[in-house]
């Protein structure tokens, strides 16, 4: 007999530029890169090889506070893959970090029906089917 | 006014029959609705020599290997890597083309051939960002990114689901006058609130139906355009920006209000003396930042204009005659040319039981979502002259 098994939802790929972001991600640690150059200094995301700020390539990575803000959120009913299917309906977020950058990301424990706009969020590394693991983030007590 | 692309003239339009399921290639379809707009300005595949082409789905293919599959040989070509801003994009590029003589007589066409499964595929892979920040996440494909951004405008503006019903509600009653559109069973305000939920606050009829088609125009140089005897339309103006702003974390898209003093003072015209839009639909929400980035409403006005003008073809202001993607279907990337040949059909008047009575009208697209919104926006205003 078949037995008909979901796909596991799509990993990452790991590149040169973005090894450190990742290798983070599996060391439980959030890391972005920053803008080197003094008079601009923002905190990038996702891995580039400049400042889309000010083109400066002298960038650093930095261990970030894995805090942030939720600027928009929706409930994902309908998955755009299947391997998300075990997980709906989940809450899937727009997320600005305390550092500055965007960040998407599912929310874990969060309430389907809630507004959350604003809401202060966490980081979290748990566990999952994904290699190399994909953050989430919890939402903090308003 | 608008002189620009003095003396290019748009003197074509056509469109494949658009479905759910095709046993049809794409150069099919494209071979179709080219056809029928060649024959709709009455020239000839033998004339062509400009092509202007946008697929998702067509590599390894290309415009210039649908060149040589055609039997053409152009002296202008151009892809749009640009979704759906390309159609618009495509225009205008073959209109500065003709004008400076590089060609006589361009086809601007896209085709896909769609459903949900091979969109989602498609949208999981798009461009970098996509694939590594945002699919792995679990973003639920466009309906998660636009729902985001729905979200984002009910809360800045205080407005409601029924604020995006009013317009989904119109589409669907001008598809029910274009026998080409797949969605055109009646819709009221209780079918669109209580429809299927699929990423909050949007449900199923603020979701494009991926399909199968392909639209296509032609455009003429001066030269050839003297020798036509049909109607003809001038391209007042056209105009793309992309990435707009950079420097924003997180924003609505916001393409239209940094290209909208360039191409109103391009046209020599203002937003009130437009007759009709044709928005890019692919949400409810994209139609509304556009109208207001363009000016014809005042930002957060969106949803009263629509109640107010009336958007069907015998409104005050008639919005995406042909039911716009949201009730004809997305094609793929023909999802950017729909509205352009949707304009220059109800221009040309060969727009049938709906057609409007209109002299000049604007045509958006918008396109090539990636990390935190959609890239690329474009605008043209078209104006018939014959």
């Amino acid at each position: 007999m078949m037995i008909h098994q979901a796909p596991p939802p799509p990993s990452p790929r790991v590149y040169a530029l973005s090894r450190p972001f990742w290798d983070g991600c599996r060391a439980g640690e959030l890391w972005l890169q920053r803008c080197a150059e003094p008079a601009c200094g923002r905190a990038i995301h996702y891995p580039r090889v400049c400042c889309p700020y000010c083109q400066s390539d002298k960038l650093s990575w930095i261990r970030a506070s894995g805090l942030g803000r939720i600027i928009s959120h929706t409930t994902i009913r309908r998955t755009h893959h299947d391997g998300f299917n075990p997980l709906a309906p989940y809450v899937f977020a727009a997320i600005e970090l305390a550092e500055g950058p965007l960040f998407y990301a599912r929310l874990v424990d969060a309430d389907l029906e809630a507004r959350l706009i604003d809401h202060q969020v966490r980081i979290r590394f748990d566990p999952g089917p994904q290699d190399p693991p994909v953050p989430v983030f919890e939402v903090l007590p308003y | 006014m608008g002189a620009a692309f003095e003396g290019v003239r748009i003197v074509g339009a056509g469109q494949s029959p658009y479905s759910k399921k095709t046993d049809q290639s794409l150069q099919g379809l494209l071979f179709q609705a080219c056809s029928t707009a060649l024959k709709s300005a009455e020239l000839p595949w033998s004339a062509v020599d400009g092509v202007a082409l946008t697929s998702f789905q067509l590599p390894p293919d290309n415009v210039s290997t649908i060149a040589e599959h055609f039997g053409l040989q152009p002296r202008f070509m151009f892809q749009g890597l640009y979704g759906g801003a390309s159609g618009v994009i495509g225009m205008t590029h073959a209109a500065r083309a003709l004008r400076d003589g590089a060609c006589d007589v361009a086809v601007i066409a896209a085709v896909d051939a769609y459903d949900v499964a091979s969109h989602n595929d498609t949208l999981d892979h798009f461009n970098g960002s996509v694939r590594e920040y945002m699919s792995p996440q679990g973003f639920g494909g466009a309906n998660g990114m636009f729902a985001l951004h729905t979200r984002l405008y009910m809360e800045r503006h205080q407005v409601g689901r029924e604020d995006f019903g009013h317009f989904c509600i119109g589409l669907r009653d001008n598809a029910r006058r274009n026998p080409n559109a797949l969605l055109r069973s009646p819709m009221n305000m209780e079918d669109y609130l209580s429809a299927k939920p699929i990423a909050d606050p949007l449900r199923l009829f603020d979701c494009v139906m991926p399909c199968c088609g392909a639209d296509a125009i032609v455009m003429v140089s001066e030269r050839i355009a003297k020798t036509l005897h049909g109607p003809q339309l001038a391209l007042l103006a056209g105009t793309e920006i992309h990435n707009y702003l950079p420097n924003q974390v997180y924003e609505l898209p916001g393409g239209w209000e940094g290209m909208r003093e360039r191409l109103f003072s391009q046209a020599g015209c203002g937003p009130h003396d437009l007759h009709f839009a044709q928005l890019y639909d692919d949400y409810p929400v994209m139609a509304y930042v556009q109208l207001e980035g363009l000016g014809l409403c005042p930002p957060g006005g969106a949803a009263r204009f629509v109640r107010e003008r009336g958007i069907t073809t015998g409104g005050g202001f008639p919005i995406n005659t042909g039911g716009g993607q949201l009730s004809a279907g997305q094609a793929g990337a023909a999802g950017g040319m729909i509205g352009v040949y949707e304009a220059v059909a109800q221009l040309l008047g060969q727009a049938g039981e709906r057609q409007i009575r209109a002299q000049r009208g604007v045509v958006c697209g918008y396109g090539m979502v990636a990390y935190g919104r959609g890239l690329s926006s474009s605008a043209a205003i078209l104006e018939r002259v014959q």
